[in-house]
């Protein structure tokens, strides 16, 4: 507030002062002067009206216009004033402020507007009111002074006990004039009014609201008490409102008075309320109608304010940390509930008008056992600010039926939505992860509001729903709203199963929804104004699909930048692995802030990804960075910062363009065009998902960046992971023989087969790998002797014989693993343990030699092979298949010179041309 | 091509390579140009396929780089490798090298003449006797087969049979056994020109004696007609003793002229009915024999005047008629006459030029060697190459061969005969296969058994007409591995006999038979003037005929072999026929062995 402004307030406050000091000396004392003591309430005091929730908005003018330049007696004021003298709660307590500030001791409003004859009420009031001086003072009605009634009572009252017995009857009324016939429908009121400094009594009839003012002058004293008895209609509301002199808030009395009763024989408990109030300077705060911040005076439209829907850093909000005394007894005190509200102005120039910043009741009864002494006060904390960040709170997260028997585990959700708010990016500057304490109310609350909001069929126009409605609303978002709550986020996990895998595990994908109410904008927009307002306009609806568990994080990230409307986009759920030979599809979720409708402009449609490789060919080997990391999973250094994908770091995002500007890996560029899928059609059109699909050329982890707004700054980054599986079992069938077996001495092959099963681990790279095959090698050689043995045995026809072989072979693969080429490269060699069972049936015995000496036709030999096997093959579909080229070196452990020079020695070179299928695109 | 030898590092080299390697493969193997040299000379002396190398139906180059090959893989560090590279030239040795080094300086393929033929011979009896090289056996499958004369001819001797010429007649074909040269240039027809002559005059002479005492018996001048008839048995020789200059000198030696018996002509003048018989049966006999010598004018001999022609013409004449009986429509060897001259015919012949066969009498090419384009100079006969051969099943029929036994001889003499082949005629192949034949230069034999068939037997024989010929084809070495050694039908000794002598050829002399088994066994028993027994009433060669039906019974045999035409069997050739002729001089002629009386 403005210096200058401060001082003429303090004028202004100078000013009344001295006006109602002489008007106190000036005036005679009479039942219409004002009472001395009293502070006429300023006009920041009839603001409390806007927040009379048992109005509606004209009726809050109205009676705020009364309050401001004076009350009527017409019918509307009558309307306004029963409502509430009828209304639970202090709202009646308004009547005494309007009095108070227009120095009238008594109002009366008609029900038809116009006055009508005395009611009994008044007329018994005024005889009550002109006898009761001289009863005081014993001239009048002596025998009821002197009456051990009167004595007994006000013993009583004197030891704040509940009086046995009531003096103050139709006969005490009688007594002081009133005629007998008044008091057939009238009850004495009688309101113990020590420590008051005046007392107000409203009293709403079917054809009147009469309210009537007393200051401690106008009490009747006896014996050093001080009694007010008031005269009001049988079984009617009436309203005690009194002033207590030495406390800031007014003690409230309602009730139906149906009989004689005393109010106050026995003071109302009192109890401590320690209140703290963190709210913007131009807040009104109120408690029971009574404002306590000490803000200033006039209306809290009258002076043009930030807007309350406004956030700035400039806006320091205040802090209001009084300790009050309220009143807290037992039920049936007739004590009504305390209520402390707060209002702002919003709204631009002529538009702005007074909202409900915040309204809350707080009980003033409670069980006898749950009365706390006096001097224990409870803690009452109230954020009214307009913080720099936007806060939220989960306010539960519910797992649907089917999510029992997922890995899926719902009730970390909210320490995640913290993560995410806290780093990410795009929020940590822009919210505030708070916690909701009020859980278990607000969460029933609020899903009882879901469930209503839920129905389609909900008719705006039904006032009942929407007073049910809005009842939730007060309990949920109410109370999220007075922890200074801006977004309240519900979530909803949904599993739905879809087959099993390879090993027979079930699989789900998932959905994660988000029910977020946005209660500043819902109580910001006068929500207690009952101006109709579309609850739905504050609630908001997203949800994303993932199919891992690993991708939640991602998941709840991309849900939260879209409810709250973040554009920066951000990867959502990035599968972090596939195989290379697939194209890898990403997405990015972002959100425009286009209105809805609008035309999308050309930049919106499109995003364009860069992406390199963390590693140049063959560096996965020497790259320290790309060995495992302890703990990850096979993750390079640089893509563990981007592994929360829930958050994206600032310093991740950082480390990750440092590390991409640094790579002198080949940089790609591919565009993503917005997606119309399904699956990526939000019901909130300005929710954008751009979809497409990225070629890895090779195994290995790759860094994709997107800068879509092209300010230099990447915006997301995410590793990726071009796999290739790092097991290959694989089976090969390869033929030779005839000219393609090789020997120096000549080859006896006439056909060699080879079949094999093998498996290959594979290196990190994928092109570099080890493994073990199990074969069988099947060789009909058919020729002559191979050198000068069994010389005694002439020329023969060309002998045959075969050998059954059981290769065991170890292997190194090397493997081309690059999308370059629409083929895939293979190399692998190794030695091979061949053991073998000679067939020499066919052998002629005569050959002694040949035989190596042997007599059986089954001959044992065991020898080493030498292999080597290219291969170029294409996947199809879930297997690859490969042209093989075998080359290999039988049994060099034999001289392949002297190949053949016995059935056992049997060195060849073989080349043959087989197939081999092994697993495909994985 | 042969392939690089791989070095001895190589091997150990890729030996190294597998885990627990063996030392053994880390051998000392022969050097490739010791296996080249070797093999070459067990290729050269047809000892492939073997166990030195190569495979049976392979050509002889295939086989002799298979057998470098197995050279080059075996263990040259054993004895008996060492033993085999020393004895095949290929490693110093003593001088067990000397026989192949020999071979190896021949300028032509060894089996293509009889020296290398020996010298192989030789090395392969060598390896056999030393203890380090005997187990090499190196044999063959032989396997023997009869075919058809005309296949035989078409495959042996087809341009000297159908240009036949009695200067280059059939016994001068290329496949001359073992490569004998033709001896000289001898020209039989020319040889016996002189006899035709005195002996026309001869039997004109009779012939008009006859016919004139005919005609003085039917003057009734039976008187001057038995001195007629005296005259005419006077003028017949009586005796061996025949004057040089009696124009009867030959026709006496003719058993056909003297079987008319005209020295024991009776010419009693007082029964002239008888006398005017005999002297019709001597005129006529004359007459038919004038005719059957082809005598008669305006024969091949004779001109229309009745006067000898001269030797250019009757060369011509007789040599047109032969061909012409051979290559005539349905003759002997028409259509491969006709394939070899064309139409030309006979023509041909004069700028027909010998067959380029590089390998005379060598062993004949198999059927990869036929086909190997490459090999410029092969070690065997390629006329062998893309000829067919049929079996005899035919002239089984026509000669009455009832069984034959098919073998082989060796250089060294010693036969081997199979199991008998009945029923020859109606069969597609008549061949009997021998195993493990040791190589080397071998003969085809046949034993052929049967009964004559009538037109081979002359009138009044009256012997068991069973024969037991002996049949031989052309010496050949026959390689290791798989040999096939063919030999004629005993038609073709029939048919050659005929040509190769102009007497035989001509009538004047019955034509000879193949040689009789007993003859073959030994000659003492060959049947003939020769071995004086002629008269035993034996068929001695066992050759069908006896006595006087065997054509060697008739003088003008000896005539013939005097002439150097014929040789008897058995028997060397004259000493005047040796070619060369000795050098001492031939001892004075002999007074001839043959009596007619």
């Amino acid at each position: 507030m403005p210096h200058h402004h401060r001082l003429a307030v303090s004028l202004l406050r100078a000013l009344l002062g001295a006006l109602a000091l002489v008007m106190c000396l000036s005036w005679p004392r009479s039942s219409s002067a004002a009472p001395a003591s009293a502070p006429r309430p300023a006009a920041a005091d009839c603001d409390v009206i806007h927040g009379l929730t048992a109005l509606d908005r004209t009726q809050r003018e109205r009676l705020h216009r009364a309050c401001i330049d004076g009350p009527q007696d017409d019918a509307a004021t009558y309307t306004a004033l029963f409502r509430l003298v009828s209304s639970s709660g202090w709202h009646a307590g308004v009547v005494g402020t309007m009095l108070r500030r227009h120095g009238r001791d008594s109002l009366t409003a008609w029900a038809e507007g116009r006055p009508h004859d005395a009611p009994a009420a008044l007329v018994a009031q005024e005889k009550l009111d002109a006898g009761l001086s001289a009863f005081a003072a014993g001239t009048l009605c002596k025998e009821f002074r002197d009456s051990e009634a009167l004595a007994e009572f006000l013993d009583a009252v004197g030891a704040d006990e509940p009086p046995e017995s009531l003096p103050f009857t139709s006969r005490f009324a009688t007594c002081l004039g009133v005629p007998a016939s008044t008091m057939e429908s009238i009850r004495l009121l009688t309101i113990r009014a020590d420590g008051l400094e005046d007392v107000t009594v409203v009293v709403g009839t079917r054809d009147y609201v009469h309210a009537q003012r007393w200051t401690r002058a106008d009490a009747l004293r006896l014996d050093g008490h001080r009694f007010f008895v008031a005269a009001v209609p049988e079984a009617s509301p009436v309203v005690v409102l009194g002033t207590h002199e030495n406390q800031a808030l007014p003690v409230v009395w309602r009730g139906l008075v149906t009989r004689n009763e005393v109010v106050w024989a026995a003071a109302p408990r009192r109890s401590c309320l320690d209140l703290s109030v963190r709210m913007n300077p131009d807040t009104r705060l109120y408690f029971d109608g009574v404002r306590i911040d000490d803000g200033p005076e006039e209306e809290v439209c009258a002076a043009p304010t930030a807007d309350a829907t406004t956030k700035t850093d400039t806006d320091d909000p205040l802090s209001v940390d009084r300790t009050l005394a309220i009143t807290l007894d037992q039920p049936g005190s007739g004590l009504p509930e305390h209520e402390i509200s707060a209002l702002t102005c919003e709204g631009r120039g002529t538009a702005r008008r007074p909202v409900v910043r915040h309204l809350s009741p707080l009980p003033a009864t409670a069980p006898a056992d749950q009365l706390r002494a006096a001097g224990l006060c409870e803690a009452f904390r109230l954020d009214l600010g307009t913080p720099t960040k936007q806060r939220v709170a989960v306010l539960g997260v519910n797992k649907l039926p089917g999510c029992e028997a997922t890995p899926l585990w719902a009730s970390d959700v909210p320490e995640r939505v913290r993560h995410v708010i806290g780093r990410d990016v795009a929020h940590r500057d822009a919210r505030t992860y708070t916690n909701f304490s009020a859980y278990a109310e607000a969460s029933e609350a609020l899903s009882s509001l879901e469930t209503r909001l839920g129905g389609r069929n909900r008719s705006d126009a039904n006032e009942r729903e929407d007073a049910d409605a809005n009842a939730l609303l007060g309990t949920a978002a109410q109370e999220a709203w007075r922890q200074g709550i801006d977004t309240l986020l519900s979530f909803t996990m949904q599993c739905m199963p879809h087959g099993s895998n390879a090993d027979g595990e079930p699989q789900w994908s998932y959905s994660i929804r988000a029910t977020s109410i946005h209660v500043s904008g819902l109580f910001a927009r006068g929500y207690y104004g009952r101006d109709g307002l579309d609850l739905e306009d504050f609630i908001n609806v997203e949800s994303v699909g993932f199919d891992t568990v690993e991708q939640q994080d991602a998941a709840i990230g991309a849900l939260l930048d879209r409810t709250f409307g973040v554009t920066t986009p951000r990867f959502v759920p990035p599968p972090d692995h596939e195989p290379y030979r697939r194209p890898l599809t990403l997405r990015l979720s972002g959100w425009s802030d286009d209105p809805p409708g609008a035309a999308a402009e050309p930049g919106n449609e499109t995003i364009e990804l860069r992406y390199k490789s963390l590693y140049g060919v063959g560096e996965h080997l020497v790259d320290v960075q790309a060995r495992r990391v302890p703990g990850s999973a096979d993750r390079p250094a640089p893509c563990e910062m981007l592994v929360a994908r829930g958050a994206r770091l600032p310093e991740a995002t950082a480390a990750a363009a440092s590390t991409y500007e640094s790579l002198p890996t080949k940089e790609r560029r591919v565009v993503f065009e917005r997606s119309r899928d399904d699956e990526d059609v939000s019901s909130d059109p300005r929710a954008t998902v751009h979809k497409g699909e990225i070629y890895l050329p090779r195994p290995g982890w790759y860094l994709v960046t997107t800068d879509a707004d092209q300010d230099g700054e990447l915006d997301d980054a995410v590793c990726v992971d071009a796999t290739s599986h790092s097991i290959d079992v694989w089976a090969d069938l390869a033929p030779s023989g005839g000219p393609l077996a090789f020997a120096s001495n000549g080859s006896r092959i006439r056909l060699y087969t080879r079949a094999r099963v093998g498996m290959t681990r594979y290196f990190r790279g994928g092109w570099l790998g080890t493994g073990v095959s199990l074969g069988y090698g099947f060789t009909d050689y058919v020729g002559p002797r191979a050198d000068w043995k069994d010389l005694d045995v002439a020329s023969r026809e060309e002998q045959q014989w075969r050998r059954h072989a059981l290769l065991l072979s170890p292997h190194l693969e090397f493997r081309s693993r690059t999308r370059a080429l629409p083929v895939e490269f293979r190399a692998r060699l190794g030695p091979a343990i061949d053991t073998a069972m000679v067939d020499a049936r066919r052998v002629d015995y005569a050959l002694v030699e040949f035989r190596a000496g042997n007599d059986e036709n089954a001959i044992l030999d065991i020898d080493v092979d030498a292999n080597l096997e290219l291969s170029m093959g294409v996947p199809v579909g879930r297997i690859q298949i490969d042209i093989m080229t075998m080359l290999s070196h039988l049994a060099v452990d034999d001289s392949l010179v002297r190949s053949a020079t016995t059935v056992v020695e049997d060195a060849n070179m073989v080349l043959g041309f087989g197939l081999m299928i092994s697993g495909g695109v994985r | 091509m042969i392939e690089p030898r791989p070095i001895l590092l190589s091997v150990c080299g890729l030996a190294l390579l597998g885990a627990g390697l063996t030392a053994s493969s880390c051998v000392e193997v022969p050097t490739t140009s010791e296996c080249e040299l070797a093999c070459s000379i067990a290729s050269r002396c047809g000892m492939l396929p073997s166990a030195l190398g190569g495979t049976a139906g392979a050509s002889r180059r295939a086989n002799e780089l298979e057998c470098i090959t197995r050279c080059e893989a075996s263990d040259g560090s054993s004895t008996e490798v060492d033993s085999l590279l020393v004895a095949l030239g290929a490693r110093a040795g003593d001088d067990d090298g000397e026989l192949a080094r020999m071979i190896a300086r021949l300028d032509k393929p060894p089996l293509c003449g009889p020296e290398g033929t020996d010298l192989c011979d030789d090395l392969i009896a060598q390896l056999q006797s030393e203890p380090e090289t005997s187990k090499l056996e190196v044999t063959t499958t032989l396997e023997v087969r009869m075919i058809s004369a005309g296949s035989y001819v078409t495959n042996t001797s087809l341009r000297s049979w159908c240009c036949f010429d009695y200067t280059d007649e059939v016994d001068d074909d290329p496949a001359n056994p073992m490569g004998n040269e033709p001896s000289t240039n001898l020209d039989e027809l020319e040889s016996v020109i002189e006899l035709f002559g005195p002996t026309r005059s001869c039997l004109v002479e009779l012939r008009d004696l006859a016919d004139t005492a005919i005609g003085q018996i039917q003057n009734g001048d039976a008187m001057t007609a038995g001195a007629t008839c005296e005259a005419l048995r006077t003028r017949w020789p009586s005796t061996g003793m025949v004057d040089g200059n009696d124009d009867c000198r030959y026709a006496v030696m003719s058993s056909s002229l003297r079987a008319l018996g005209l020295s024991e002509l009776s010419c009693d003048s007082s029964d002239p009915m008888e006398l005017d018989q005999a002297m019709h049966f001597v005129a006529s006999e004359l007459n038919e024999t004038i005719k059957d010598w082809e005598l008669e004018a305006d024969g091949p001999l004779v001109d229309a005047d009745g006067n000898i022609r001269d030797s250019a013409t009757i060369h011509e004449l007789i040599h047109d008629e032969i061909r012409d009986e051979l290559a005539r429509p349905h003759g002997f060897i028409e259509e491969a006459c006709e394939d070899l001259l064309g139409d030309q015919g006979t023509d041909a012949c004069e700028g027909l030029e010998a067959p380029d066969i590089k390998c005379v009498g060598g062993p004949a090419c198999s059927k990869a060697d036929c086909l190997d384009e490459d090999a410029n100079a092969p070690a065997c006969d390629t006329s062998k190459c893309e000829t067919d051969s049929f079996p005899p099943g035919r002239e089984c029929d026509l000669l009455g061969i009832e069984e034959i036994r098919l073998g082989y001889r060796t250089s060294r003499g010693l036969e081997t005969f199979g199991d008998p082949i009945t029923d020859c005629t109606g069969r597609t192949t008549i061949a009997t296969v021998f195993e493990d034949v040791r190589v080397g230069p071998l003969t085809p034999v046949a034993v052929v058994t049967g009964t004559l068939p009538q037109f081979l037997v002359p009138e009044g024989d009256h012997g068991t007409r069973t024969f037991s010929w002996v049949v031989e084809g052309n010496v050949r070495w026959a390689t290791a591995g798989q040999a096939v050694l063919e030999l004629p039908s005993p038609l073709l000794e029939f048919l050659q006999n005929g040509l190769e002598d102009p007497l035989e050829g001509l009538g004047w002399v019955a034509q000879r038979l193949p040689t009789g088994k007993a003859c073959d066994d030994e000659p003492g028993q060959c049947e003939g003037y020769f071995n004086e027994n002629c008269h035993n009433g034996i068929d001695d060669d066992g050759n069908g005929l006896a006595d006087e039906a065997e054509p060697w019974c008739d003088c003008l045999f000896e005539e013939l072999v005097d002439l150097c035409i014929i040789v008897p069997p058995g028997m060397p050739p004259p000493c005047n026929c040796m070619d060369p002729k000795p050098q001492e001089g031939c001892p004075p002629s002999l007074p001839p062995q043959c009596t007619y009386d």
